[in-house]
């Protein structure tokens, strides 16, 4: 009898291939591949220094030597926004990053352990979430003052609760499920049950959360720095380039200083959120069943 | 009901609490304090360290956190929130009417938000994957994107400062008094408050009519001939519109985010353009004040949300 050949993808390639089929997000991914590249290369793509002031050619509109044109210092526009994408999207990594991480902890030993450790957990995520996440960031970050590191741990540090409450609902699901009471039954310690056994399916629904993560930091960095609260110059970022704006003079006279950084940021953000709705299209398995 | 009612107050008590201490505690995070903050050379010119001393004893800044949180506690619930170092006002005053400010924007933004973000969801179930539908969903999820900074400053440079069509800020043109004038300041920030929630409803609205509309009861209402309109606007409706009410509650948080940000760009005299400023100078009792404000109202925005879904839907277990 002849052998017949089973071969099963693992649920990334399967994700992959539902994911290129989104039409929209594969546009986006590439937009967004491209904005990566022209802020991760940046000195490829442009021959001024970011930082470098030009006293002979300060607020100069878009020409052939300076192709957005300069600012109040002269520095050049284009440079700037393509080196501020690389510190706006770092820190828009970076925050995602440490509020995940914070999340999954936070809501693993919620969902996980309940009884006081979940009361105890939700109080505080109550309390945090109590406070709409820029304003208490603007009072922590007027106190600890501006800076870039300040700013990663203000962000990562406040927007966590929506992860934990995801998380703490995946695991409470899977905590009574046959497999996991299966698990301790043959005596697994707890972290070998919770990192092995129940966070690989937490992974999925995660996905997407990193993703609009990623975006609402950027976008939080953005907000901080254009109310002068975050990053401060001379270090570019698309937030403290559009704080340019808030002279009504620059804003009405010379507005290539804030347009570039805006579209840019609206163009990475969108495409991070439509990226992260093919994502969960991808990863979810109400969908998979229906596929042969 | 009235038990789940009470028991939600219950329970909002010990978040309440924890709120106060966090508002305490981030002002004991900054350097310095109320004496240091009018330690300059123009205000206290003549004052020696001793004098200071004696100042921050007086005013009890020398008490351990504890005491001091319990005395800034207990004026608190009497209403006073102390005097604003800057504006030599009542906080408590200046927040009453700065708040009343933003609640014509938030009202207008959210109104204008519920009306057509639920309008717009209802078009687009029913002509789902139509040209239009597309078309809204893909604007919508723009929309959802959009922060309102950039929104602000893109529709400050192109309604008021290309078009003309509004004013570039403020509450009012000097010495007008007029409900027309207060509009014409009001409806550009309030438009564009109400972008990001407009799309956040539509989106809502959309995936949760066509859910309904697979039901079988509404199968069942156009089998037995039912006129489209009725179908839509009874059936279907009425049960779509459940987890929206939700949307619109939980929407609170970022509303008051919108009006900071909104209200700073168009200097509008609002809670948000006051919390802001209050930021940048270090008025410590009105950002206190403002932090505690604005909790306590999303706290009640929630829990308004949570009874009023529990009471719309009678599937919600109360227990």
């Amino acid at each position: 009898m002849a052998m017949t050949e089973v071969t099963i993808d693992s649920p990334a390639k399967v994700a992959w291939r539902r994911f290129r089929q989104h039409r929209i997000a594969m546009v986006a991914l590439a937009v967004l591949g491209v904005i990566v590249i022209l802020c991760a290369f940046a000195p490829f793509f442009s021959g001024y220094d970011p930082l470098g002031l030009n006293m002979a050619a300060i607020r100069q509109p878009p020409s052939a030597d300076h192709w957005l044109g300069t600012d109040t210092l002269g520095r050049d526009i284009w440079t700037r926004t393509l080196y501020g994408g690389r510190v706006s999207l770092v820190i828009g990594l970076a925050a995602a990053f440490l509020s995940t991480i914070i999340g999954i902890v936070l809501g693993v030993i919620s969902g996980y352990f309940g009884k006081w450790a979940d009361m105890v957990v939700m109080r505080i995520t109550d309390v945090v979430m109590a406070f709409p996440p820029i304003i208490i960031m603007l009072t922590v970050a007027a106190f600890t003052g501006p800076g870039l590191v300040n700013v990663i741990f203000i962000i990562g540090g406040l927007r966590w609760p929506p992860t934990a409450r995801l998380v703490r609902g995946q695991i409470l699901q899977l905590r009574d499920q046959d497999f996991v009471t299966a698990a301790r039954t043959l005596g697994l310690t707890n972290a070998i049950i919770i990192t092995r056994h129940m966070l690989p399916h937490v992974v999925a629904p995660l996905v997407a959360n990193i993703t609009f993560a990623v975006s609402l930091a950027i976008l939080t960095e953005a907000g901080l720095s254009f109310l002068g609260l975050g990053v401060p110059l001379p270090t570019p970022t698309w937030g403290n380039m559009m704080e340019a704006a808030r002279d009504l003079r620059i804003m009405r006279e010379e507005p290539w200083m804030w347009i570039p950084p805006a579209i840019f940021t609206l163009t990475t953000v969108l495409c991070i959120n439509f990226v992260g709705d093919g994502l969960r299209d991808a990863f979810d398995p109400q969908q998979l069943i229906g596929e042969k | 009901m009235t038990r789940y009612i009470i028991r939600r107050l219950l329970l909002a008590i010990p978040v309440l609490f924890m709120v106060t201490v966090l508002v305490f505690a981030l002002i004991e995070l900054a350097p310095g304090d109320v004496v240091d903050f009018f330690a300059n050379p123009e205000v206290m010119a003549g004052m020696s360290e001793a004098d200071l001393e004696a100042l921050r004893e007086r005013l009890g800044l020398n008490d351990p956190a504890p005491v001091r949180y319990l005395h800034w506690l207990g004026g608190v619930l009497q209403g006073d929130f102390g005097y604003s170092l800057i504006r030599s006002e009542p906080v408590g005053e200046l927040l009453l009417r700065r708040f009343g400010n933003s609640m014509m924007i938030m009202g207008i933004g959210l109104f204008v938000a519920v009306t057509f973000g639920i309008s717009l969801g209802i078009y687009t179930a029913l002509r789902q994957y139509s040209v239009a539908d597309f078309t809204i969903s893909f604007l919508s999820f723009v929309g959802i994107s959009m922060p309102a900074f950039i929104a602000g400053i893109l529709a400050l440079y192109i309604f008021s400062v290309q078009l003309g069509w509004f004013p570039a800020g403020g509450m009012r043109s000097p010495g007008v008094h007029t409900l027309g004038d207060l509009l014409h300041h009001l409806i550009l920030p309030a438009l564009v408050l109400s972008i990001i929630h407009m799309a956040t409803f539509m989106r809502y609205t959309r995936f949760s009519m066509l859910d309904v509309l697979k039901q079988e009861y509404v199968v069942t209402a156009t089998a037995k001939g039912m006129p489209r309109r009725i179908v839509v606007m009874r059936h279907a409706f009425r049960n779509g519109l459940i987890p929206v009410v939700t949307m619109i509650g939980y929407s609170i948080p970022e509303l008051v985010v919108g009006a900071v940000f909104l209200e700073t760009i168009f200097s509008f005299p609002g809670m948000g353009k006051l919390y802001f400023d209050s930021v940048i100078s270090r008025d410590f009792p009105v950002i206190m004040a403002a932090n505690l404000v604005i909790a306590v109202f999303v706290l009640a925005a929630n829990l308004i949300t949570d009874v009023a879904y529990a009471a719309i839907d009678p599937r919600i277990r109360l227990e």
